[in-house]
């Protein structure tokens, strides 16, 4: 057996699944030409989150846009997160999508900012709105706003999660900084950042003939993603749990490589 | 009617805005694809509506923000942004000849009467049997009736389902500077609009001149609401409006500060419009595109001194209740049928008017958010 090309073959093919596999994951098969930048999701505590569970909600306390707002979308403006459903054979333009939050008036606009309210969208209940139709992917956006303007959406920042077993996993975006971005959700500062309660079916009763004076829902204040909010659950900074598995067997095979290439050096003399 | 910060005669007023009712080109509006969602009705609600679809002023998205390709459209009860009302030639405030504006309700159809208020929707959406939906769903100050619901439920549709999105403080409206006490009651109220009282000193005011009493035209949620409180307050008594009462479109403050004499007018006026007004939302008409906008104020002030006239009342969508069973996705991809997307999903994923984003928008319309899902059917009320 001729030991150097199958260790060459061997650390080929190491190196071959070690880049490929990697790049599978990180493979996004659509581009979008208004994509201006790229979204980075964090926790609150100032980390980035890469992965997580489809049902945290809100689906990231905080997140920020890496490019520049426009000239009219820099003072007193706002960010908003939305989810679209990437779709083979149709332009992202006619994506369908959702707001996964409301507006968020950001102070940052070199880092356009969403913060999230507790009682905002998870990814799970979008992909129960919107099931993913394309390698299991979700195309999220932030668009902006701002005073007397129409809601900016020629250039946007993006982020795609693949969504799989109750889990997504961020294969293109991120990367920035969670300190970059700062924001308060408009629902805050409007007073109306109440849990919502659930729907409920009324009860009918006898008709009284005029109008009943209704009372106001109680609204308890929520904090907002500039606070402490746990995101307990979707903290995995780094990498989801495909790369372990996949770099160990990368890590293996380079050994065994190398190995084979070391062991056909005749011995020095 | 032109409308500004300062006063204008009610006479200049009135010609002005007859001279702009009268021989208007026919112009084209929006008119709905076969699937977006259709909403007409109640002037106090058509600006959380407008909110809702399509975001406010502030940068606060809509549901359209997001450019899907069926749309949330709510037709305004009044034909003009500024929610005033339009008017034939020859009309005057003591009698009002309404220009009965159109719309095109779907593309390919049409031009129709525009509905007026609560009721208007709601009669339309009843006669609106065909097979395809034309309307929707109907912006409502006031519950349906009885008699409404058992009509839905003839029509085969289980019945309206009612969902409150939001509370509103109806008072009584009089100009900042008026005649008015700081309080009319509810008795004092039934007294005026019966034309018994007359005169502020009959009513615990000091001025001898002569009060003018405004109500909405028929067909408004306000008015329905508004008599039915005088009917409580008169012994559960209907009180016969007596001929002093002038009829104008409802909260519109030019109807009081553009009045004869707009110190003894008053009107019962939903809070949230005056407080979207008082925003500066609404611009000088006579301003035009590419001139700086001049943010009207209403001009007005709500009475709310002890024992006041107050109706904390509901502001509601209303449809089809069959509607909430349609397996019909709204949007491409999508899983839930639009009554479900935007107003009653039980069980499921907040619909969008009770989502952050929906309830700033509702917010940012002056009113309260206050959602409640309350059925449908004869006798639905809501908590």
């Amino acid at each position: 057996m001729n030991l150097p090309r199958v260790g060459a073959a061997v650390l080929m093919m190491a190196l071959a699944i070690g880049t490929a596999t990697p790049a599978l994951a990180g493979q996004v098969p659509y581009d979008d030409p208004q994509s201006s930048g790229s979204l980075t999701l964090c926790d609150s505590q100032g980390h980035e989150l890469r992965s997580g569970s489809t049902s945290t909600q809100p689906l990231a306390p905080l997140v920020i846009g890496s490019t520049q707002a426009p000239a009219d979308y820099r003072t007193g403006a706002t960010a908003t997160l939305l989810a679209y459903q990437p779709r083979e054979g149709l332009a992202p333009g006619q994506w369908s999508g959702e707001l996964l939050t409301g507006a968020s008036r950001y102070t940052t606009p070199s880092h356009p900012t969403v913060a999230a309210l507790p009682q905002d969208l998870s990814l799970g209940t979008y992909v129960q709105d919107f099931p993913t139709q394309w390698d299991g992917l979700v195309q999220l956006r932030v668009y902006l706003g701002a005073r007397d303007k129409q809601i900016y959406k020629q250039k946007y920042d993006t982020a795609d999660l693949k969504v799989e077993k109750g889990r997504w996993t961020m294969v293109r975006g991120g990367g920035g900084s969670c300190s970059s971005g700062k924001a308060i959700a408009v629902a805050e500062i409007l007073g109306v950042a109440a849990t919502p309660t659930p729907a409920a079916v009324g009860v009918t009763s006898p008709a009284s003939g005029s109008p009943q004076p209704s009372s106001s829902s109680t609204t308890t204040p929520a904090s907002s993603a500039t606070s402490a909010v746990n995101s307990s659950s979707s903290r995995d900074v780094g990498g989801g749990y495909v790369l372990p598995l996949v770099g160990g067997g990368f890590v293996a095979l380079l050994v065994a490589g190398v190995s084979l290439l070391v062991r056909r050096r005749p011995a020095s003399s | 009617m032109i409308r500004s910060t300062k006063a204008l005669s009610a006479g200049a007023g009135l010609v002005t805005a007859l001279s702009l009712g009268l021989g208007m080109p026919a112009h084209a509006d929006i008119a709905p694809a076969a699937n977006d969602v259709v909403g007409v009705g109640s002037d106090t609600v058509q600006n959380l509506a407008n909110f809702l679809a399509d975001g406010d002023t502030a940068g606060t998205p809509g549901y359209n923000t997001a450019g899907n390709i069926n749309r949330l459209i709510s037709f305004d009860a009044t034909a003009d942004a500024n929610d005033r009302a339009a008017y034939l030639n020859g009309s005057t405030n003591a009698s009002i000849k309404a220009l009965n504006p159109t719309i095109v309700l779907r593309a390919g159809t049409n031009p129709v009467q525009r509905p007026n208020g609560s009721g208007a929707g709601l009669a339309a959406l009843n006669l609106d049997k065909g097979t395809n939906e034309i309307i929707n769903f109907v912006r409502s100050s006031r519950l349906p009736t009885d008699a409404e619901q058992t009509t839905a439920i003839n029509n085969g549709w289980g019945g309206l389902h009612v969902v409150r999105i939001s509370t509103d403080a109806l008072r009584i409206a009089a100009a900042t500077t008026t005649n008015a006490p700081a309080a009319l009651t509810p008795t004092q109220l039934v007294s005026i609009y019966s034309c018994t009282a007359t005169t502020w000193t009959a009513v615990g005011g000091s001025a001898t001149s002569t009060i003018i009493p405004l109500i909405p035209q028929t067909g408004s949620g306000t008015r329905s609401s508004f008599l039915a409180d005088l009917k409580a307050a008169n012994g559960n008594t209907d009180v016969t409006l007596g001929s002093c009462v002038q009829t104008v479109e409802e909260n519109d403050p030019a109807s009081i500060t553009t009045a004869t004499s707009p110190a003894d007018a008053i009107a019962p006026f939903s809070g949230g419009r005056k407080n979207l007004y008082d925003s500066g939302y609404f611009k000088d008409s006579t301003v035009k595109f590419g001139s700086a906008p001049v943010a009207l104020t209403s001009g007005l002030q709500l009475l709310s001194g002890t024992g006041s006239y107050l109706n904390t009342r509901g502001l509601f969508i209303v449809f089809r209740d069959k509607d909430l069973a349609s397996t019909v996705p709204f949007q491409p991809g999508g899983t839930k049928n639009w009554a479900k997307t935007l107003f009653s999903n039980s069980g499921g994923s907040a619909p969008f008017v009770n989502t952050t984003a929906g309830q700033a928008d509702i917010a940012a319309g002056g009113a309260t958010p206050s959602y409640q899902d309350c059925g449908a059917g004869v006798g639905t009320t809501c908590s």
